[in-house]
């Protein structure tokens, strides 16, 4: 499924970064179902991968429902988000899990950059990307334990 | 990047909720507009005396069963309805949004904090103990103090914060054993109708709380009613002065929340990357219409700090985008009303006639999609002086006033000869000069490194001088103080 990010709103808010992620964590998750369809003999190992990005989904609607402050609601400055694009877009079934860890890349780099810019806006938020960042780590190995 | 979706795009006529039920009302109504659109979104009804009458008897007539009801069953309630309103949040923030104009971020965040006080209030079993001292009067005789309901209570709410306000009173009220009546402002009184509409599902007992639509005689009506016990009112000064004298002649409670000027102090010292970015937030969040919104902005230094400083933040308020709140990526909404809009602009033309010299014009903005709304842009003048009208009365819109200082002597003395006392705040890394403006300014709220000083639900939302007529604020003991009243027991057996 290839995702229209140029369609997502401008990195200006804390809400506009959620959505951002948000749209992020639903591009990864449908990648992987149809990586798995892609490639039969790691599907299970695919699809419960698209788990933890639906499940990721929802942790960020959280985090936007209970972790912001509206007393440090301040401006969102130097997020571009044509930097952070994951390529979720499956041309070629051989390369799908070299694409993969690429996603994962992406997500940790994002997620990365958001813990620094949340610090001052949700310190709380800001953790919460630091763990979603570190498990891209962790999913990645994980992809790479596939190949 | 298009809007989320509204709730409704029309809400019909609104409801009273009383005894339990929605009731129409009988009165004549008038329209709900959303600000960023002009566009009519429902219609409330300006409710007669007589349904007020009926609230309060519906709540007189539940409070000896509800006060009788065990504090540990009451908060049952309120843990339920905390489920409901986290449940039904995004609907909650977004009619906010479409009623009252601010961003969605800002919608979520005072809705966040409408459950907050449900959180705090469900520790009532705890807050609502009285004391005791064993042989405390003398030995042989103990001595209690015990923390009692009295009745009905009501509230008055304004329009800038329609699903909080409310909620800084009427759950330590109801958790204490008190029944309640909320008046919500007739410009944006839908957040509470549908934040209503889980209190109803909560199952609160009939008539442990009420909603009332209307215009201001019905608040005049409620603080003369001989059956109310103490009023909660938040708005401009003039009518908070109103509340309290009234109130206050009918034997009431009060505790009446006025308007604000308040003062932004930055130091040199300060982190400005840091300071800059939480200042915007300040003097432009909900469009400058907080009560703890900077106005004035302060700067103590030499001319390099202050073109530095100031500079930085011209930018990044030029930066701001303007828009629907819906629009997730809107940093400032509209005003509440055209009415609003022209009273801010009435005060630039002021601004401008007196001689400040304006850097940034937020008149005459044009937001794409939302030609007709509600909207005035970020506004800064400098050379300002203390006898400029810009600098002394409150504006409420995204209006800011730069003024230069030569030390924080004198930005301290500028500050206290404010006729208001609502909030102030300094930027700076220096802590005797922290403590100096904590231990010197006479505001309620006041801010170290931070621009909107809003307490939390635990602690009490304050506010000194003029901007605050009463002595228990809302929230946290504060408001569990106004709501009991306390008995002493002594006991002694024989």
């Amino acid at each position: 499924m290839a995702i229209d990010f140029s369609k997502f709103p401008e990195m200006k808010t804390f809400s506009s970064v959620i959505r951002y992620s948000l749209c992020m964590e639903e591009a990864v998750e449908e990648f992987y179902r149809s990586a798995a369809e892609c490639v039969p003999s790691a599907a299970e190992d695919l699809n419960a991968l698209a788990d933890v990005h639906k499940k990721r989904y929802r942790l960020l609607e959280e985090t936007r429902q209970q972790k912001l402050n509206e007393m440090i609601l301040e401006p969102v400055c130097g997020l571009d988000r044509e930097a952070y694009l994951p390529d979720v877009e499956i041309t070629d079934n051989s390369g799908v899990l070299d694409k993969a860890i690429a996603v994962e890349e992406s997500c940790e780099t994002f997620y990365l950059a958001l813990t620094e810019t949340a610090k001052e806006l949700s310190r709380e938020a800001s953790k919460v990307y630091k763990q979603m960042a570190k498990e891209n780590g962790k999913l990645k190995n994980k992809v790479q334990g596939l190949k | 990047m298009s809007h989320l979706p509204e709730v409704k795009a029309n809400y019909g006529t609104l409801k009273n909720f009383i005894d339990g039920e929605w009731v129409e009302s009988k009165g004549e109504s008038k329209d709900i507009v959303n600000p960023a659109k002009n566009e009519v979104i429902g219609q409330v009804p300006m409710s007669p005396k007589s349904e007020i009458d009926d609230a309060v008897a519906a709540a007189k007539e539940a409070y000896q069963d509800w006060r009788e009801t065990a504090p540990v069953t009451r908060v049952r309630y309120m843990f339920k309805l905390k489920e409901l309103m986290e449940k039904r949040f995004e609907d909650f923030a977004r009619v906010l949004v479409q009623e009252m104009g601010k961003t969605i971020d800002e919608s979520r965040g005072e809705v966040r904090r409408a459950i907050e006080n449900v959180e705090t209030a469900s520790g009532i079993t705890t807050m609502q103990m009285g004391y005791s001292l064993e042989d405390g009067a003398a030995a042989g005789i103990d001595e209690e103090a015990i923390r009692c309901p009295l009745g009905v209570f009501a509230c008055l709410s304004p329009y800038n914060f329609p699903a909080m306000i409310p909620y800084w009173f009427w759950p330590y009220a109801v958790a204490t054993g008190n029944t309640y009546v909320v008046k919500p402002s007739s410009q944006v009184p839908m957040t509470q109708q549908i934040m209503f509409e889980a209190i109803e599902e909560a199952g609160f007992p009939a008539g442990v709380i009420n909603l009332v639509n209307g215009s201001h005689e019905l608040a005049d009506h409620l603080m003369m009613h001989p059956d109310v016990k103490g009023i909660s009112f938040v708005g401009s000064t003039p009518v908070a002065h109103h509340v309290y004298k009234l109130s206050a002649e009918y034997k009431k409670r009060v505790q009446a929340q006025g308007g604000a000027k308040n003062t932004i102090v930055v130091m040199p010292d300060c982190n400005l990357k840091k300071t800059v970015p939480n200042m915007i937030s300040s003097f432009f969040g909900c469009a400058g219409q907080r009560c703890l919104a900077g106005a004035n902005l302060a700067i103590v230094g030499g001319d390099d700090f202050y073109h530095e400083m100031l500079d930085q933040f011209v930018a990044m308020a030029k930066n701001l985008k303007l828009g629907y709140g819906l629009d997730e990526s809107t940093s400032m909404g509209p005003l509440v009303s055209k009415k609003a809009q022209q009273k801010v602009l009435n005060y630039i033309e002021v601004g401008i006639k007196e001689g400040a010299k304006m850097l940034v014009d937020g008149r005459n903005v044009t937001v794409p999609g939302y030609e007709d709304g509600a909207f005035v842009g970020p506004t800064i003048f400098e050379e300002v002086n203390p006898d400029h009208t810009i600098c002394k009365e409150e504006i409420f819109g995204p209006v800011v006033s730069v003024m230069r200082f030569k030390d924080l002597d004198e930005a301290i003395e500028f500050m206290n000869a404010c006729p208001f006392g609502n909030a102030g705040s300094i930027y700076t890394s220096s802590g005797p000069d922290a403590r100096k403006f904590r231990y010197e300014v006479t505001s309620g709220n006041i801010g170290i490194n931070i621009g909107i000083v809003a307490a939390m639900a635990y602690f009490p939302f304050a506010g000194m001088n003029d901007s605050f007529f009463g002595d228990l604020h809302g929230q946290g003991y504060d408001a569990v103080n106004f709501f009991t009243d306390r008995k002493v027991v002594i006991t002694r057996w024989l």
